[in-house]
């Protein structure tokens, strides 16, 4: 089981529509010691989480008006320059071109075991590191 | 002879209680169900409360069963028409109509002979012995009861083969053949008990105890009768509470026990007053009395027979009525007042003539038909003999050479013979016909059934996307659970969380798989009457879906007060699916976003209509033209059959299915049904 050290909380800012999946990948984030911040839509994140500072971004691909991809453009263009993880329900050699693209750690397909989730995190908030 | 008359209403109650065995969920829930039931659930929930309310409310039960018959006959299901006929019938028996009973029982079995409905023809012909058995025709009621026995073993219906044991039981017990009686009611029993209905077997029971009766066997009928009550208690059947009390108070009675007869007997009365069984009541009134009268309290006795003739002159049941009278008299004459004795004498004999003046004519009705029939068979002869005649007389003016009777008998032959194969023609070709149409209809149901199939296919991935996301959930919430469980101080209201939450997700999951289930039955359609917004929300998470999967907005508006339709749940829910499906292919190939809106509303010609309208590119008027015509498509992959189902689904509704171009590009493509008319809603 990882350990996370409280006074160093990693905030991972999940975008999910589903509101089941985005509870549960919360849930399964403050399980492993991780700080995470949940939105329905990408206006939602856009409006309010891009000042707190994300260590990292947790995208669904399939998104209302605006899919993740576009999202994380989007962001990345207000100042985000930290790691992405992009989920979807719909895997395919698009979405890993676009993933690609946008130089994520990972691109998971839904449903991943925790393991994958955890691991691609664990790069992520690495990469987040060194970058600091 | 008092006694006897009691026995004899004690079985007959016992009978038709075999009759109205149907139990299950209580009345009230029934009848709520039923506020808002329509089309073939109507159907099956107006036989449950029929069933049910019988035995406590039978005219209800006869208003259920006749809504019933109507329903049925409109759906076109004979087997429920024959089951609420004989619904209908059972009412009236029990409330002692026996003509009407024994005319809605010969409806049902004719309607269950005409669809080859077995179950119903035994049911019938098992009803109709016991109204034989009541009018005292036992050879009849025998009858009927031999040959519903043979369909029900045929069928292996064991409640309904234990119930025959029962009946033959109870006919053998009138015409004093004891021991044959008793080996079918304990034949009875054995099953009814292996079956493990309770109320059956207090009938049986009681039957059981009754024979012992007659065969003075009191002791050995006691404990049969204790079991009987105590059953039929526990089973809340209160008619054969009533019954069991009333049988136990025969027996204590017959052993002159006359207090424990009189408990007894009040106890049966209380409880059929309860369940206002005013035959019942009429009958444990009687018996009431008839105690009263041996332990010398006279006045009590003939108050209570007042009662009793009040009650029995309501329900007019003449041999109640006679014992009732003989009951009186007896009283009087114990008194020691022979006027007042006689005076009810000879209402009593009355009333026992007008029974046998009723059994009378009966017979005489009988054979007055046999004579009829009979007359009509001579006259039928004498026409047959005349022909004859004539033909003699015919050949006798060939013999004689008159060639232009030739030409003409010819001719006359040659006419008849021409005609007659004209007959023979038209009826071969009217069954070609059926029989084309019964194929077609068929062929036209699997074939629905695998362009649905199709679509579906062509759906898998946004079907799949649908069962991923709960699986996602469910995933990461039980792997939460496990981490916090794991802890040095579980957090268990998250684990709670977790557990609630992955049975909401599978809960989800379940509900996608059971409508997709519906959604790939087969087998021929149903006509029902259904709301058609509410028939597109079961599969709106479908709709969603494909178009989602796609990248295309979606939405479903339905009017308020929309009308219903007469449709099949499952192809009205297809022709959406597929009109659905091409919009989102079309509104995708744009690779632009788009959208579609399917609307629900009332066209002012009497129609409901389901519009799907996208925003794909323009379409060429020449596809428009073509796009309902079978394996016309313009898809690299597609049959080309979808749409031609569904304008053929349209047309099988008496709809319509259309297409028209916006101004703005894209399709408009609308079904358009024929709204159910207000009147049918009410009753259906």
């Amino acid at each position: 089981m990882r350990d996370r050290t409280p006074e160093n909380p990693r905030i991972v800012c999940i975008v999910d529509d589903d509101d089941a999946v985005r509870v549960a990948l919360a849930r399964l984030l403050r399980a492993a010691g991780l700080e995470a911040e949940t939105y329905a839509s990408p206006r939602e994140f856009l409006e309010r989480a891009i000042d707190t500072t994300p260590r990292c971004l947790l995208l669904d691909v399939h998104l209302p008006k605006m899919d993740g991809f576009e999202l994380h453009r989007e962001a990345v263009e207000r100042g985000y320059d930290g790691p992405v993880i992009f989920i979807t329900a719909h895997p395919g050699a698009d979405a890993e071109k676009r993933a690609a693209t946008a130089r994520a750690t990972a691109l998971l397909a839904k449903p991943f075991r925790e393991e994958a989730l955890l691991d691609a995190l664990d790069d992520a908030l690495e990469r987040a590191r060194e970058s600091e | 002879m008092m006694r006897g008359a009691a026995i004899v209403q004690a079985i007959a109650t016992a009978l038709a209680t075999t009759v109205f065995a149907a139990t299950g969920a209580p009345l009230d829930t029934v009848i709520e169900r039923l506020a808002d039931a329509r089309g073939a659930e109507r159907l099956e929930l107006l036989e449950r409360a029929a069933e049910t309310a019988r035995a406590s409310a039978p005219r209800d039960a006869i208003g259920y069963a006749e809504e019933g018959v109507e329903l049925a006959r409109r759906l076109g299901d004979a087997p429920a028409e024959a089951r609420a006929l004989k619904n209908v019938g059972i009412g009236h028996y029990l409330l002692g109509e026996y003509d009407t009973a024994l005319e809605h029982y010969e409806r049902s079995l004719e309607r269950s002979e005409r669809a080859g409905y077995r179950e119903g023809i035994a049911g019938a012909l098992n009803n109709i012995g016991i109204l034989h058995y009541l009018w005292g025709q036992y050879d009849r009621a025998l009858e009927h009861y031999g040959r519903a026995l043979e369909i029900q073993r045929d069928l292996d219906d064991r409640l309904a083969i234990a119930k025959s044991y029962n009946n033959l039981g109870n006919v053998y017990y009138v015409i004093e053949r004891y021991d044959e009686s008793l080996r079918y009611l304990r034949d009875s029993l054995e099953v009814y008990e292996g079956l493990g209905e309770r109320g059956l077997v207090a009938s049986s029971l009681n039957n059981i105890a009754l024979v012992l009766v007659k065969q003075g066997r009191f002791d050995e009928a006691l404990p049969d009768l204790e079991r009987a009550l105590s059953t039929a208690t526990d089973a809340g059947d209160r008619h054969m509470t009533a019954l069991s009390h009333n049988n136990l108070g025969l027996v204590h009675e017959e052993r002159g026990d006359l207090d424990r007869a009189l408990d007894a007997y009040t106890h049966s009365l209380e409880v059929r007053r309860e369940i206002e069984d005013r035959q019942g009541v009429a009958i444990s009134l009687h018996n009431v009395a008839v105690i009263h009268t041996r332990l010398g309290e006279y006045d009590r006795a003939l108050e209570t027979l007042d009662e009793a003739l009040e009650v029995a002159t309501a329900i007019r049941v003449t041999e109640i009525e006679r014992d009732i009278h003989l009951a009186i008299s007896d009283a009087h004459e114990r008194r020691g007042d022979a006027a007042s004795a006689l005076e009810a004498y000879k209402r009593h004999k009355v009333a026992h003539d007008a029974l046998f003046d009723e059994e009378t004519s009966r017979r005489i009705s009988e054979l007055e038909t046999k004579h009829e029939m009979d007359r009509k068979n001579r006259e039928i002869e004498i026409l047959r003999r005349n022909q004859e005649l004539q033909r003699t007389v015919r050949n006798i003016l060939i013999a004689a050479g008159v060639s232009l009777s030739i030409l003409i008998v010819l001719l006359y032959r040659a006419f008849r013979a021409k005609d007659r194969a004209h007959r023979e023609l038209r009826a071969a070709h009217e069954a070609l016909r059926v029989a084309q149409e019964e194929r077609v209809r068929a062929a036209r149901a699997e074939l629905a059934h695998v362009s649905r199939v199709a679509t579906l296919g062509e759906m898998t991935s946004a079907l799949a996307h649908e069962i991923k996301q709960p699986l996602t959930a469910i995933l990461s919430n039980a792997q939460a659970a496990r981490r916090f469980l794991g802890a040095d101080r579980p957090d268990l209201g998250e684990v709670d969380g977790a557990l609630g939450d992955i049975a909401g997700s599978a809960d989800r999951a379940r509900e996608i798989i059971a409508r997709l289930r519906h959604l790939m039955r087969g087998g021929e359609p149903k006509t029902e009457t259904l709301v058609v917004g509410d028939a597109l929300r079961d599969i709106e998470v479908f709709l969603r879906a494909d178009a989602a999967k796609h990248d295309v907005g979606f939405t479903l508006d339905v009017d308020a007060g929309v009308p219903p339709v007469a449709a099949d749940r499952i192809q009205l829910q297809q022709v959406a699916l597929n009109l659905v499906h091409n919009a989102t292919e079309a509104v995708a190939a744009t690779g632009r976003a788009g959208e579609i809106r399917v609307r629900v509303y009332a066209g002012g010609d009497g129609t409901v209509r389901v519009a799907v309208v996208d925003d794909g590119d323009p379409v060429p008027g020449a596809v428009v033209e073509r796009m309902f015509e079978p394996f016309y498509t313009t898809k690299g992959d597609g049959l080309g059959m979808g749409l031609a189902i569904c304008r053929t689904i349209a047309e099988s509704h008496d709809g319509e299915l259309v297409a028209e171009r916006n101004a703005t590009g894209g399709l408009t493509v609308e079904l358009r049904l024929p709204a159910t008319r207000v009147d049918d809603v009410a009753t259906a």
